[in-house]
């Protein structure tokens, strides 16, 4: 939001999922919402290492969405079998790795940012705005 | 525009009575949500003050929303008992419930996800650091003029404390 917010850009809306493993509502969920939402105009997707949620919300933003989606997955040194913090950040049997994830959001036209500190600049160049 | 809440949006906080649920109801009082209502069982009548606002608690969630006409419910209760305050809102028919909580039993998550099924209410986390449409910074004529024509949208997957957990 702060980065955002201080190159000159507001948010509509900015929803939280939660880091378990069963939850209610999923990023494909949230970026069905945002396609709808006629002013929102660009998505920023944070994900993290553990199930496929990410990859899902790609392939559905691969051939729906139209708006400039940038994206982070947090855990890329993460150690295979170790639960990063949160229950569902969990690289388990070799699925669910930040650059699994990185690859499929890549292929599905999202760009991506290697840090969290670059998500809006990420956003604002794949946007045509930087 | 925005997705899920909007600043007319009537909130309830379940747990408003704890260290946790009273810290982020002040904020979101202070951040100009609507909260209207609070949930503690036991402590129905009780009044939840900050700022001067007077916020009534009720026992139950039904009772909240039929009471205040709240339709979103932030959940700050303890793990045990967070399954349980979710299907409340379930129960009581809101459209949407936030639990906040973290270390619900997964097993219980399961349970839950069930009965939510053909249900009206979204259900938003658990473990989650909540959502917010900053409509301040539209409201803001400095700001206004970019922000409200160029919003960009964030979605965030809980990873670190930088986000405020106010909800919403």
């Amino acid at each position: 939001m702060w980065q955002l917010t201080t190159r000159g850009y507001g948010q509509s809306t900015c929803v939280g999922i939660g880091g378990d493993p069963v939850n209610g509502t999923s990023h494909l969920d949230v970026l069905k919402m945002f396609n709808d939402d006629p002013e929102t105009e660009a998505i920023i997707m944070i994900g993290e290492i553990g199930g496929d949620k990410e990859e899902e919300a790609a392939v559905w933003a691969k051939d729906h969405v139209k708006k400039p989606i940038a994206a982070f997955i947090a855990g890329a040194t993460a150690p295979p079998g170790r639960r990063m913090g949160h229950a569902g950040a969990i690289v388990s049997g070799g699925k669910g790795t930040a650059q699994g994830k990185i690859e499929a959001l890549k292929a599905a036209g999202i760009a991506v940012a290697q840090t969290p500190s670059v998500m809006a600049e990420t956003l604002l160049k794949h946007w045509g705005k930087a | 525009m925005s997705i899920l809440v909007t600043p007319q949006t009537r909130l309830l906080v379940q747990g408003i009575t704890g260290d946790f649920g009273s810290r982020h109801a002040k904020l979101s009082l202070d951040y100009g949500t609507q909260l209207v209502a609070g949930v503690t069982p036991g402590k129905g009548g009780q009044t939840f003050e900050h700022n001067g606002h007077k916020v009534p608690i009720f026992d139950t969630v039904g009772e909240a929303a039929k009471q205040t006409g709240a339709t979103v419910s932030a959940i700050f209760v303890p793990p045990p008992f967070a399954a349980d305050a979710i299907l409340e809102c379930v129960d009581a028919g809101l459209d949407l419930a936030v639990a906040i909580t973290e270390g619900i039993p997964v097993s219980d998550m399961v349970k839950v996800k069930a009965a939510m099924q053909g249900r009206k209410t979204r259900l938003i986390g658990p473990n989650c650091p909540g959502l917010v449409t900053p409509w301040h910074r539209r409201k803001n004529p400095s700001a206004a003029a970019v922000s409200a024509s160029l919003p960009a949208t964030f979605t965030r997957r809980a990873t670190s404390a930088s986000f405020r957990a106010v909800a919403p």
